[in-house]
């Protein structure tokens, strides 16, 4: 009835998927990539136009968008602050000043293109890093890591820390399953009532947490974290031409990315402002 | 030579008064299989802490005697040195995962430990293979079923090939034969690798088998100890400690055998009581009382598929009626949580319909559904979320929107029912993992469903526990209350259910009263790892029908 699935951070790829063969390093360079790019371009446009690159990855690489959809409520609420942040308190100068507030900051036709571009950036980082982590699993992360120099305990603790944000939000559902079926409306009635229905949640997720911290030290312990010696790994991965053309791609965009930057042409219009 | 020698060993936890072990004597020989079982708090875990070096570690708490393992004194040992002796195998095994994919949480031990990368691959697949866990091995075992996690916790416990072997209560959800599974690689590896065990189990039956020696811990003392026959034929003597006694034991000291080496499996039973053969018999009793009424609830063809494609309900036709009180069992993994979960409305079917009193599950919220379906999940600590266990209890109520007067009577009387009276101003989480069980129950019972579905009500409790849970599932039940037990203690299934449903990977492969599934289905049952109680076997091998409690048991003088 169905292919067989692999487990990644963030969601269950088809076994066949070629993400999942990437080299690890591969994956890790993507994520640094993806992250520095979207930092170093300011522009609106080119923006726009690498946000868009970044959807149609989706489909080419055989990603279900569905997953881009599960980050939209993530978007939503970074959207809102970033747009009630330049609203009340930003002083960007422009053509058009739509109107000033009482404690000296304005809303300029720049200020609603700069809000723009901070926003693109974020869901930027968001869709790139998202594109990573579906098809990372936990291994690539501590080879990826120690491909590029990281000892093994550390990218092993980047590792956990990852895992355990994902735990976490799995104990949250299953608290808020449990809610739900004490009766509490959860997704619907006033927005107070449903902010102190999510607080009450609070208690057992941090005692959760709190409990998986100290289990975890020991148990870590008990099982030769981290190793005294010569540490065995049993993955193998080899270096294929596909990983080689795919690292080229990055790095190319990366330079490019920033050669542009350094003659201008991806900075903001009109940057710096004074 | 002595792998554990624990001399005159006290310890006490930092915020208590009292000492938690009291003068405890113990050696446990190299190769030998101790079992320890004992009553909730008598001790057990903090002395399987003790002896893996864990407790010294996190709590560091106050202890005074001698403990060595191996000729190490335990308290001055670090924790990875003793690891390289001893594997610790606790109950809950999801604070024990430490990857994503239930090969690596195998392989992880054996990586750090460096060794050469051909063996890793061969004592996982050996470890897997011992645990019957091997088509599992890509799968994330943060999302197995209970038992099938304490599997893979086994499994990497295991592929390590320790001298000391510490299994504390880690093979609780596991179904039967996984259980008896469990203990015979423990033998296997005892005789090929020299290793010695400590196991700490609830359930007398199966440990008494595989056991050299058996402890009775009690308030923090060793009550009792000897080779399991002959600390098992002075019935009368354990009952005090609230433990599970073998059926095999009690069914020989009805039948008069009270001292000396008593069998102790089925076999050996029937041997000794194949000559009274014609003065025993089985009562005329009723199948614990079975009606039939309108449907409760009802699966019609129903299917269910995960998102990683694992099809864990498959075509499931199953009524349950109003009234009933009905155990579904089944080997690990065979989808009994999901079904339940369908009920809930958490899931709704990838095909086919659920019915609740007539509701489609498809179109009613969870939350409406709740004030008909109570569903008490496995670990409390996912349902306890107040200061106190009073706000706990009138939670629900208070969604209800109830009037004070009604919440106050409501929390009174759960609260008397659950044996949780006195504790209303106490924070839930301080109670003992059996009360929190019991306060989890009762914010569900507040509500009064209809409906009530438990998973797993007994697991980690006493037989005294297990007992309150199920008497007052019982009393509930005699009220008109529909109750689903999910359960792999076939005692409290046949004790108790007044029908069985039994699943395999997804279906329906038997359902009824349980004397006429345990009668008529028992080969198919072994086959797919669920066991009759021995008392069960052993009546219905020497009176022609099964027995399920020793109250049905005639022996004539």
């Amino acid at each position: 009835m169905s292919k067989s699935k692999v487990k990644t951070f963030l969601a269950y790829l088809d076994s066949s998927n070629p993400l999942l063969r990437l080299h690890p390093f591969v994956k890790v360079l993507a994520l640094l990539v993806f992250n520095l790019v979207a930092w170093l371009v300011e522009a609106p446009y080119p923006l726009l136009a690498y946000l868009l690159a970044l959807v149609f990855l989706y489909p080419f690489l055989r990603v279900s968008m569905r997953n881009l959809i599960r980050a939209l409520p993530y978007l939503l609420l970074v959207a809102q602050a970033v747009t009630l942040g330049y609203l009340v308190g930003s002083k960007i100068p422009g053509s058009v000043v739509y109107f000033s507030l009482p404690w000296g900051t304005y809303v300029s036709d720049r200020t609603l293109m700069f809000m723009a571009s901070v926003m693109l950036r974020i869901s930027c980082m968001v869709l790139g890093s998202t594109l990573v982590f579906i098809s990372l699993r936990d291994v690539d992360l501590v080879y990826g890591f120690k491909s590029v120099g990281l000892p093994f305990a550390a990218a092993f603790t980047v590792n956990l820390s990852m895992r355990f944000s994902m735990l976490f939000m799995e104990d949250y559902a299953r608290i808020r399953d449990a809610m739900v079926l004490k009766g509490a409306h959860l997704d619907s009635g006033g927005l107070v009532e449903r902010a102190r229905l999510t607080s009450l949640m609070g208690v057992p997720l941090m005692v959760l947490a709190l409990k998986r911290m100290q289990d975890l030290s020991y148990v870590l312990e008990l099982r030769g974290f981290p190793p005294k010696g010569k540490r065995t790994y049993v993955y193998e991965f080899v270096w294929r031409p596909v990983d080689a053309i795919a690292a080229a791609i990055l790095l190319i965009l990366l330079f490019s990315t920033v050669a542009l930057r350094l003659t201008g042409f991806l900075s903001f219009p009109g940057w710096p402002f004074l | 030579m002595k792998a554990v020698e624990i001399r005159d060993f006290w310890w006490r936890y930092p915020s208590r008064r009292e000492w938690t072990l009291k003068g405890i004597d113990l050696n446990v020989q190299e190769r030998e299989i101790l079992g320890i079982i004992g009553p909730s708090s008598a001790g057990k875990t903090t002395l399987c802490l003790c002896i893996s070096g864990v407790a010294f570690r996190i709590t560091r708490g106050e202890h005074k005697g001698v403990l060595k393992v191996f000729g190490l004194e335990v308290p001055s040992t670090s924790i990875t040195e003793l690891s390289q002796h001893v594997s610790l195998v606790l109950q809950d095994p999801d604070v024990q995962f430490v990857t994503m994919r239930v090969f690596d949480e195998v392989a992880f031990a054996l990586e750090n430990s460096g060794l050469p990368r051909d063996e890793i691959l061969e004592r996982v697949r050996e470890a897997l293979e011992f645990t019957g866990m091997m088509e599992y091995a890509n799968k994330p075992p943060h999302e197995l079923s209970g038992g099938q996690k304490q599997r893979v916790a086994l499994a990497a416990a295991i592929a390590r090939r320790p001298s000391l072997l510490i299994v504390d209560e880690a093979t609780s959800d596991l179904d039967p034969v996984g259980k008896r599974e469990v203990f015979e690689v423990v033998e296997r590896l005892r005789d090929a690798y020299r290793l010695t065990a400590i196991i700490v189990d609830h359930n007398s039956d199966d440990l008494t088998k595989f056991a050299d020696r058996i402890i009775v811990l009690n308030e923090g003392k060793v009550a009792r100890e000897g080779d399991p026959r002959s600390v098992f034929s002075k019935v009368e003597e354990l009952t005090p400690f609230g433990i599970r006694i073998p059926q095999v034991a009690m069914l020989l000291a009805k039948a008069g055998f009270v001292d000396g080496a008593i069998p102790l499996t089925v076999d050996e039973a029937l041997k000794v009581l194949r000559p009274l053969e014609h003065r025993i018999a089985v009562s005329e009793s009723l199948d614990n009382g079975a009606e039939v009424r309108l449907p409760s609830a009802q699966f019609v063809d129903t299917w269910y598929e995960y998102e990683d494609g694992t099809i864990a309900i498959r075509g499931l036709n199953l009524k349950i009626m109003e009234g009933d009180f009905m155990a579904v069992v089944g080997p690990n993994g065979s989808g009994k949580t999901t079904m339940a979960k369908l009920l809930t409305g958490l899931l709704k079917p990838s095909r086919g319909i659920v019915l609740v009193e007539g509701l489609d599950t498809r179109n009613t919220s969870p939350s409406k559904l709740a004030t008909i379906v109570g569903y008490v999940f496995q670990n409390p600590d996912h349902q306890l979320v107040c200061d106190t266990v009073r706000e706990e209890v009138s939670l629900p109520l208070k969604f209800l929107r109830l009037n004070s007067e009604e919440i106050e009577k409501r929390v009174e009387w759960v609260l008397e029912a659950v044996g949780l009276k006195g504790l209303e101003d106490e924070a839930p989480y301080f109670l003992s993992k059996g009360e929190r069980q019991r306060l989890a129950l009762a914010t569900v019972l507040v509500v009064k469903p209809r409906l009530l579905i438990v998973d797993e009500p007994t697991t980690g409790q006493d037989e005294r526990g297990s007992r309150r849970v199920m008497d007052v599932l019982t009393e509930l039940n005699k009220t008109g209350v529909t109750v689903v037990i999910i359960t792999h203690d076939m005692r409290l299934v046949c004790e108790y259910a007044k029908r069985v449903a039994v699943l395999n990977r997804g279906q329906l492969i038997a359902e009824g009263p349980p004397k006429t599934v345990f009668s008529k289905h028992l080969d198919d049952l072994d086959k797919i790892g669920l066991d009759a109680p021995p008392l069960a076997k052993i009546m219905s091998k020497l009176a022609g029908r099964p027995a399920f409690t020793l109250n049905e048991v005639i022996i004539h003088r």
